[in-house]
């Protein structure tokens, strides 16, 4: 066997040699030949707390329109004086919380929110975006506490909304659907309306009733263009099994990871000989954010969905979801680990995700298949 | 009641824009990354063996956005369209910011390095430019990479360090305002930090998942068992003919394992790199060559010769493999390390099985059924097994 040995030692020292060619060459043609577009510039540093939160939010709004997490980084640079710092203005404080929960450091973001308005408890965005956290964690009754301070700090519109998007979590669709009417008919702008929209739209999900989801999603964007509301409206498209539709809502988005992985899950429901392709750039992706040393539950949504839409890899897929489900548990992150658990054929695993759902009181029409026993 | 001021209101009109998409992984991408890279060319042979062990030879890669970031002077018509003219322009100024923030010590010294640019680079996330530069350092002494570019400016932004000093391998993940200096080799030793410990631990790691991958993955073994079925490594009768050899199946029995082995080696290395994929049909097809072995048994084709079939099919059997290291993720730099670890312990679990069936065979061989009940009743079993996986395979995939 010592052949054997010699071989694979070989091959691995082959392989280690050209294992780092990871970019490919790219030789400009002409002086005018555009390389790249670049993003509007924004200030990297800020004398004035005054002006950091400007900047700041700059940077959070550009992250935000090109999918871009660099910008978060410069966010956070551009807040470095007062990040982690107890006495750090409220709203800069408020700042760093949305910086981290975009980058999805839930948990950071939470203790920020929660010193920060035990010392200033008249900030409203700072209770709205902790009752974001603790829907995201599944902890309703917190998000109804929270969502009852950002009617204290005087946002009664937004309190409002707030309380209803949680009591639908819990399946009070109806009390959600009328409540969300009323707020606006008593909006006169169209960006506030179609916010509204599109929560009432999510809402109409949970209770089962697609047809009426999908034209609030379509009225939503009609009155507010959003890439949240796109993306749960393509997600919606194809569960309906309508991906031909689900790719002209996508056209036009930054090209993120959970708009490729959708792009190429629609290409695959299609049949269109693109999806491969996409898939392998999904990996690379994958592969670049784990080199970074980045936490891993970080991306494990998008990873379950590679395995489950593209792989058809059920057990993968499940190890992923329950990853995921220790970071957020949106219905979506509960579906995806109970389609992953059914698809690799675990009832035990199913079982347990249903005493865990069954914890902490969502409802959901997607989920119900799943739920052979009444969840009380 | 304190009414809001408006900066709340502002605020308040970021949240709702913000928060509801915070959310959804809609920004998954992953942040502002740069690559300096190790390189071990082999220099020219006139050059002594001892200059080559001080030569230095460093590639690193940044994104243009990045650049554009700490560079004013890049958009220079601030049209926000970057043209190659633009960055050609501004290569002087990238390179003397490059030499800036990014330092090779040697001896605690800052060598001096000449960055210079050598490409623009596509990458999953953009367009980066890519800068090269050589240096020497005796062979003896430390060296040390300092990092400050993009400090102040991106509190997320990481150097990723790869490639190797020496023939040992090098990892890091370097920060410009946590971590922005590693020592990469030691005073007075050869000693290349950490990575050598981390190559082993990977090592360590995927060994046992190549040992578990092979004991539960019945169909590699169950290709193997059809291969080795008409293979008998004593004759019944003591006699043997003048001109037979010693131990008639034992030289045929490694030639078909050896050649099983080399063929899913190579593929599974040439996946793990991702230079091949792992397509759907291969599931079907490794059913398939369990079927088509098992026939051959039954009706033997005589050019037909076990090791080579073992080596082509093994190809196959390899890509099944490598999806467990495709999904694992592990770092460029290691891969070799646990890939090196998951094969040897595929082959290690591979020889216990055969080890086992060397000794079943031993003692079933001396009956007069062996023939009849073993190797052709064996081998209908596997073809029929082989022919429901086949379908099964199909059908799902």
């Amino acid at each position: 066997m010592n052949r054997f040995a010699q071989l694979s030692a070989a091959l691995v020292l082959g392989a280690t040699v050209l294992a780092h060619a990871a970019g490919r060459d790219l030789v400009p043609t002409s002086d005018a030949q555009v390389i790249v577009n670049l993003p509007a510039r924004v200030p990297a540093s800020a004398s004035t707390p005054e002006a950091a939160a400007i900047a700041a939010r700059q940077a959070i709004s550009l992250a935000r329109e090109t999918a871009d997490t660099r910008y978060l980084g410069r966010a956070q640079a551009i807040l470095a004086r007062w990040w982690d710092q107890p006495d750090a203005p409220t709203e800069l404080a408020v700042l760093q919380a949305t910086v981290l929960q975009s980058r999805h450091a839930f948990d950071a973001a939470r203790s920020v929110l929660n010193q920060t308005l035990k010392r200033d408890a008249n900030h409203a965005q700072g209770w709205l975006t902790l009752a974001t956290l603790e829907r995201v964690a599944g902890n309703y009754p917190a998000a109804l506490t929270a969502c009852s301070q950002v009617a204290r700090a005087g946002a009664v519109l937004y309190a409002a909304a707030c309380q209803l998007e949680t009591s639908s979590l819990q399946g009070r669709y109806d009390e959600a659907r009328r409540g969300l009417d009323a707020l606006r008919l008593q909006t006169p702008d169209a960006a506030t309306q179609g916010w509204l929209l599109s929560l009432q739209a999510e809402s109409e999900e949970r209770a089962g009733r697609d047809v009426q989801a999908l034209s609030d999603y379509q009225t939503s964007l009609a009155l507010a263009p959003d890439g949240y509301t796109t993306l749960a409206a393509a997600d919606l498209l194809l569960r309906m099994g309508r991906a031909d539709e689900a790719q002209k809502m996508l056209a036009g988005q930054p090209n993120s990871d959970a708009i490729l992985l959708r792009r190429a899950h629609a290409a695959k429901m299609l049949n269109s000989p693109s999806w491969p392709s996409m898939a392998k750039e999904l990996q690379d992706r994958f592969v670049a954010l784990d080199k970074r040393g980045d936490n891993p539950a970080t991306h494990a949504r998008e990873l379950a969905l590679a395995h489950l839409w593209l792989e058809a890899d059920g057990t993968r897929a499940l190890q992923a979801a329950k990853l995921n489900l220790t970071l957020q548990k949106e219905p979506f992150d509960w579906w995806l680990a109970m389609a992953s658990a059914e698809l690799a054929g675990q009832p035990s695993e199913l079982e347990r995700l249903r005493q865990q759902l069954a914890a902490t009181g969502l409802r959901d029409a997607r989920l119900a298949r799943w739920l052979t026993k009444p969840v009380l | 009641m304190k009414s809001l001021t408006t900066i709340h209101f502002r605020a308040i009109g970021l949240a709702f824009s913000l928060l509801i998409g915070a959310c959804s992984g809609a920004w998954a991408h992953k942040a502002s990354d740069a690559y300096l890279e190790f390189v071990e060319a082999a220099p020219p042979a006139a050059i002594e063996a001892h200059d080559k062990a001080n030569a230095i030879s460093v590639k690193f890669s940044i994104a243009l956005r990045d650049i554009d970031a700490a560079i004013d002077t890049l958009d220079a018509n601030n049209d926000r369209s970057l043209s190659w003219g633009e960055i050609r322009q501004n290569l002087p100024a990238i390179q003397s910011w490059v030499e800036g923030g990014l330092g090779i010590d040697c001896h605690q010294s800052k060598m001096n390095l000449n960055w210079m640019f050598e490409s623009l680079e596509e990458r999953p996330d953009g367009v980066y430019a890519r800068l090269n530069a050589t240096g020497n350092c005796p062979g003896n002494a430390a060296i040390s990479i300092n990092y400050q570019l993009m400090k102040s400016i991106d509190a997320t932004h990481r150097l990723l360090v790869s490639g190797a000093l020496q023939g040992l391998p090098i990892a890091s993940v370097m920060s410009p305002d946590v971590k922005n200096s590693i020592t990469v080799r030691e005073a007075g030793t050869s000693n290349v930090n950490s990575a050598a410990q981390s190559g082993w631990s990977a090592f360590a790691q995927f060994f046992p998942e190549g040992v578990h991958h092979i004991a539960t993955g019945y169909d590699h073994l169950a290709f193997l068992l059809s291969l080795l079925l008409p293979i008998i490594l004593l004759q019944r009768s003591k006699a043997l003919p003048a001109h037979a050899p010693a131990r008639p199946g034992l030289g045929a029995l490694m030639r078909t394992v050896t050649g099983f082995t080399i063929g899913h080696s190579v593929t599974l290395a040439l996946a793990t790199f991702g230079w091949i994929g792992s397509p759907t049909w291969v599931e079907p097809a490794i059913a398939i060559s369990i079927g088509v072995s098992a026939w051959l048994n039954l009706y033997p084709v005589r050019w037909v010769r076990s090791d080579a079939l073992a080596m082509g099919f093994g190809l196959i059997h390899g890509l099944g493999f490598s999806s467990i290291m495709r999904e694992a993720n592990v770092s460029a730099s290691l891969l070799p390390w646990a890939l090196a670890g998951f094969n040897l312990g595929v082959e290690a679990g591979q020889l216990v099985g055969v080890a086992l069936w060397c000794g079943l065979q031993l003692v079933l061989v001396r009956s007069k059924w062996y023939e009849r009940v073993v190797v052709r009743g064996g081998s209908w079993a596997l073809l029929l097994l082989a022919s429901f996986w086949a379908i099964q395979r199909t059908v799902t995939s």
